[in-house]
């Protein structure tokens, strides 16, 4: 299938092409307003393989044990730090 | 979220109802669903070839092509060279005699894409090997072997 037929009316298995194209988050928006073309699709496809990759390396990524430094920690920290010097 | 569609196409000459999600990749959907593991994902931005499949007798990266596009088409993997499944393909055979295969990442693609060529073109000259092949790369740099294997090919 030719990628300038993926329009509006064009179905598959029953569902729109713009369904399948994940472009229903685009709300009032027309497909004739999202860019359908072969350089599109194929960022959005190059897109697809880093995110697979950024996933499948998180998923075998060793986590450090130790506890992350969140604001609060840094915040507290200084809190502590202060009452110790006006002692 | 959208949900998956269904793709009715031919694969290795045998009909296969995929589902896919939307931009799901040709090569995840041959690879998971099929089972079909012989094309590999290499750089996975359509550099290297290593993931060619050939839709209706054009070679392509399936790793850049969406699944829902081979609605209705056939597609013809590495798994679908051999002869009734157990002879091996010309060109097969001949990467086999010449060394032709390294690591083997870059071997099914090479393969598909020379396939394809001597399709197109039965008695290629040296330059338009290299030219048929120009999209795939081997990381083991044996391009030598390759292109005897190819030219091997063209004489049985």
């Amino acid at each position: 299938m030719p990628l300038h037929r993926l329009h509006e009316d064009f179905r598959i298995g029953g569902a729109r092409v713009s369904e399948i194209a994940g472009l229903s988050y685009v709300g009032p928006l027309r497909m004739s307003q999202i860019d359908m073309s072969a350089a599109a699709i194929t960022a959005r496809l190059k897109l697809v393989s880093q995110l697979r990759r950024l996933c499948l390396s998180l998923g075998t990524a060793k986590v450090d044990p130790r506890p992350l430094e969140t604001n609060e920690n840094v915040k507290n920290k200084g809190q502590q730090k202060l009452k110790k010097e006006s002692k | 979220m959208a949900a998956q569609a269904q793709i009715q196409c031919v694969v290795n000459s045998e009909p296969a109802t995929l589902y896919a999600y939307p931009m799901e990749r040709l090569l995840d959907v041959l690879r998971e669903q099929l089972r079909l593991t012989g094309s590999k994902e290499g750089c996975g931005e359509g550099e290297c070839g290593a993931c060619s499949v050939m839709i209706d007798g054009q070679i392509v990266n399936s790793c850049l092509v969406p699944a829902v596009q081979v609605e209705g088409c056939s597609i013809k993997t590495i798994e679908g060279l051999a002869l009734d499944g157990h002879q091996l393909h010309d060109v097969q055979q001949a990467f086999i005699e010449c060394g032709g295969a390294q690591c083997g990442i870059c071997t099914p693609g090479m393969i598909m894409a020379a396939v394809n060529l001597l399709e197109k073109t039965p008695n290629p000259n040296e330059s338009e090997i290299r030219d048929g092949l120009a999209g795939n790369l081997c990381r083991c740099t044996g391009y030598m072997k390759i292109f005897e294997s190819v030219a091997r090919a063209c004489q049985k």
